[in-house]
């Protein structure tokens, strides 16, 4: 029976070719809109590290005082002291801290260009959380972050770069006026939004990580920071020294915290470092501290830039105006076709045949509907990225998933919106039709 | 001869088809007043005037390869040398109108905030502004205007290392600072203290407007509160400004580049050393640009659907009532009555969606609501949305009822 219905469609289809592909086009444009903007916010709001963001932690530091903007605002740092104690704090929970480098790498090689490279001073608990892939060597160990060796792990990128892509392990890196040795090399692993560093761009700095020294040597060595250094009072004289000692906010922290336990621990350990805090004079600032999920920071910094989501609920409103128009051609088509119903009614045909015949239709229509929309969407995809060649709209894709949900809802919408005109045409009287001739 | 209460009577009894015309005005609505909504929300924030007149202007960012990161009193003397050298070289170039150095630019998220205040190391912050350290020719290279006062002198242009964080004794404010720490009296001669600080610094200038780094992490207010010191920063890292003379920015640049590499050609100067402040614009607002590009295509989508699908319905039901309009000419309406039925039937049922569009629009507006806490949708903008849809309701209506107006009158009775 399907397969007759199939064809009288088909047939249809051939003998109003306006009328079918201006029906398809509507579905398709409104389901191109909706799938756009879905994949901007898909990519938007996508999560760096799946199944274990939700275990991760950044400190926000509140104030009752004045200055309540500013701290708000450097929510996920604090400032050298308070790091220090957070990273000190054992229990469960592994804690990292870091921070923005950038600098110029110069080469050893004949033929190879000066260039600024950028990295992060990261601690060793850096490596385990973010999963940090290696090619050739590995990360350092506890003891040698201890002494303060100037070691450094470069990115795969930076490698090929400077060292032509052979195991560059052992071989020395200098960065400006420091000269670091190499102990590892890193595959790709970069998260997306780079959330221990969420100031840089927003989360897409834009700008590969190429590589990572041990925080303590880089605080021993006075490596000044290339990120947000946020201070409510002037650091105390000048220099790296003074950022050090002051309670400019300047060191981003991010625990991995599997039980709440862990978190409770870790919000003390905070909240008593920020309330007994005198360097810069942050105490008296009325200041509380607690460790809030990745989640809600990324919220606070709007990784997801404003209108992303309200473009989405207009899109959504545009397909639901596109079924809306295009119930009503179809009610136009069917009542057009009363005689041949009416026909087929006094042939002995029931409603239901009637309604099951016209729904089949409604439901070609909305999957050629959908599949007109997905090239459309691709197109639309395609544009989006031409406009937007910074931040997260680069990562929109079309996956197999959505499309097979889009090519569905549409193929539904199309046959509950063809669903009134079905019946309403199966409504047609045999006898008066017959009577008419 | 107008429509009777009966006629408009008679259009409600068509349930189906007269549902149809109202909802999907009233869902084309709410999509186009809000697609409206958010075009004008986004056009708002990429209209703002930076102060910047920017058309002819780049920044040049380099750095000096052989100096040490920390930097001592005797290096910020000869950094400051090597500026001014630098500085005078790109001047002399054909296409160089006028060259500064500053530390930072509007729109580009390089971000350096301070507290200024009217009172020394006052317990209050005071007023959270942008920080623009530059040169004597920083201001007129910018283009920026100056509403009242002078310019540095180069004399009063200090040379700072980094971290160094003495206030200078003059300095330039934007105007809305002004307004906001001596709201209308003159800000000229008047003193003010950096960063809760002791030292005073006078004012000696207000530029009309200047804008922060920051494109959308300050509040509105606080992102027209700047500051601009006399103070050229001493670090391995500089940015220079330069003016090219109408037309001439490819050349310029070029000159500049080639200027600077003939004092030093060991210096960095990568790919993305020269940054236009036209395409810093266009970085900065990319995602308004885009967003609001989206929003015009689905309105336009919208309308033409909604156009498209209550032609579809007037032209049926015109065509399921020949015999009553052909009798109603028979019996003597003129052919323009018939039109103006038609036509005044399609307006009666785009009024009844355009109020339920009302509705609609001001409900997804609340939705929306939700990511732009400030704003909401004027009342204005949904009654000209309603105004389009009544026009594009008549106008899509504008064919069937001029077909219905030629019926002619003899056929349909023969029929009967």
């Amino acid at each position: 029976m399907l397969d007759y219905y199939l064809r009288c469609a088909l047939q249809k289809t051939r003998r109003h070719p306006w009328l079918a592909s201006s029906l398809v086009l509507i579905i398709g444009l409104g389901v191109a809109a909706c799938m756009t903007t879905l994949s901007v916010l898909r990519a938007a709001t996508r999560d760096p590290m799946p199944g274990v963001s939700r275990m991760l932690y950044a400190p926000s530091i509140a104030s009752t005082g004045e200055a309540a903007a500013t701290f708000a605002a450097a929510q996920g740092l604090v400032d050298h002291a308070t790091a220090v104690r957070l990273l000190s704090a054992g229990g469960s929970a592994s804690v990292f801290a870091d921070y923005a480098l950038s600098g110029i790498a110069l080469p050893q090689d004949p033929g190879v260009h000066p260039s600024v490279i950028y990295g992060h001073a990261v601690s060793a608990a850096f490596f385990p959380v973010l999963r940090v892939p290696f090619v050739f060597g590995r990360s350092w160990s506890a003891s040698e972050e201890g002494n303060h060796d100037l070691l450094v792990v470069i990115s795969r990128k930076l490698n090929d770069r400077i060292f032509s892509g052979r195991d560059s392990v052992g071989r020395t890196l200098r960065y400006n006026d420091a000269t670091f040795r190499v102990v590892g090399v890193m595959d790709d692993w970069e998260p997306s939004p780079r959330f221990y560093d969420i100031n840089a761009g927003n989360g897409y700095p834009g700008t590969d990580e190429d590589f990572l020294v041990p925080l303590e040597s880089a605080v021993a060595n006075r490596l000044g920071s290339a990120g947000t250094v946020s201070c409510v009072e002037a650091p105390d004289g000048k220099g790296f020294d003074a950022l050090l000692h002051s309670g400019c906010l300047w060191i981003s922290v991010i625990a991995m915290a599997p039980t709440q336990a862990g978190v409770q621990a870790l919000d003390g350990v905070l909240d008593g470092a920020v309330r007994t805090s005198v360097a810069g004079g942050l105490a008296g600032e009325g200041l509380s501290g607690r460790m809030i999920p990745l989640r809600s920071l990324m919220e606070a910094k709007h990784i997801v830039p404003d209108g992303t989501q309200a473009s989405v609920v207009v899109s959504v409103a545009l397909f639901l105006g596109c079924l809306v128009t295009a119930a009503s051609l179809m009610m136009s088509h069917y009542l057009g076709r009363h005689a041949e119903l009416g026909l087929r009614r006094a042939l002995g045909a029931r409603r239901t045949d009637i309604v099951a015949q016209l729904l089949v239709e409604s439901a070609l229509t909305g999957l050629l509907g959908g599949l007109v929309g997905i090239g459309l969407t691709f197109l639309g995809v395609a544009t989006v990225h031409r406009l937007l060649p910074s931040g997260p709209a680069q990562l929109a894709t079309l996956q197999a998933g959505p499309i097979a949900i889009a090519l569905l809802g549409a193929l539904v919408a199309t046959m509950l919106s063809g669903a009134y005109p079905a019946l309403s045409a199966s409504r047609a009287m045999p006898l008066a039709i017959i009577r008419q001739g | 001869m107008l429509p009777s209460r009966a006629d408009l009577l008679a259009t409600l009894r068509q349930k189906a088809s007269a549902a149809f015309v109202v909802l999907q005005v009233a869902v084309a609505l709410a999509v186009v007043a809000n697609a409206a909504f958010i075009i004008v929300r986004h056009a708002q924030t990429m209209g703002r005037d930076s102060g910047v007149r920017g058309g002819q202007v780049f920044s040049l960012t380099q750095q000096w390869l052989d100096l040490p990161s920390a930097i001592d009193k005797a290096q910020v003397e000869a950094i400051n040398a090597r500026e001014i050298a630098d500085l005078q070289a790109i001047r002399s170039a054909p296409s160089v109108e006028n060259a500064g150095v500053i530390n930072t630019l509007p729109l580009t998220n390089n971000l350096w905030t301070t507290y200024v205040g009217t009172e020394p190391s006052t317990r209050s912050h005071g007023v959270l502004v942008s920080i623009y350290s530059g040169d004597e020719r920083a201001r007129a290279t910018l283009g920026l205007h100056l509403a009242s006062g002078r310019d540095f002198t180069p004399g009063e242009v200090l040379a700072q290392g980094d971290g160094e964080a003495s206030a200078p004794p003059v300095l330039i404010v934007s105007a809305h600072l002004a307004r906001r720490l001596f709201g209308e009296s003159s800000a000229l001669g008047r003193l003010v203290y950096l960063n809760k600080g002791e030292q005073p610094s006078r004012v000696i200038g207000v530029v009309e407007n200047l804008q922060s780094p920051a494109v959308y992490s300050l509040s509105d207010g606080s992102v027209w509160d700047s500051v601009l010191l006399p103070i050229r920063k001493a670090s391995a890292f500089t940015r220079y400004i330069v003016r090219a003379k109408e037309g001439k920015v490819e050349s310029a640049a070029a000159e500049a580049k080639e200027a600077l590499y003939r004092l030093d050609p060991s210096r960095l100067l990568t790919e993305g050393s020269i940054y236009k402040f036209s395409d810093i614009e266009a970085d900065a607002y990319q995602f308004d640009r885009a967003l609001t590009y989206t929003m015009i295509a689905v309105s336009v989508i919208m309308v033409l659907i909604a156009g498209g699908g209550i032609f579809a319905i007037t032209t049926l039901w015109v065509g399921r009532r020949i015999r009553s309009l052909g009798v109603r000419r028979a019996l003597g309406a003129r052919r323009s009555d018939i039109v103006v039925l038609v036509l005044v039937e399609n307006f009666f049922l785009v009024a009844l969606g355009c109020l339920a569009g009302i509705g609609l629009a001001i409900g997804l507006n609340m939705m929306l609501m939700k990511w732009y806490e400030a704003d909401r949708i004027s009342v204005a903008m949904v009654f000209a949305a309603a105004a389009g849809m009544v026009a594009i309701g008549q106008l899509a209506a504008l064919r069937p009822a001029l077909k219905s107006g030629a019926i002619d009158p003899g056929v349909v009775i023969r029929v009967i």
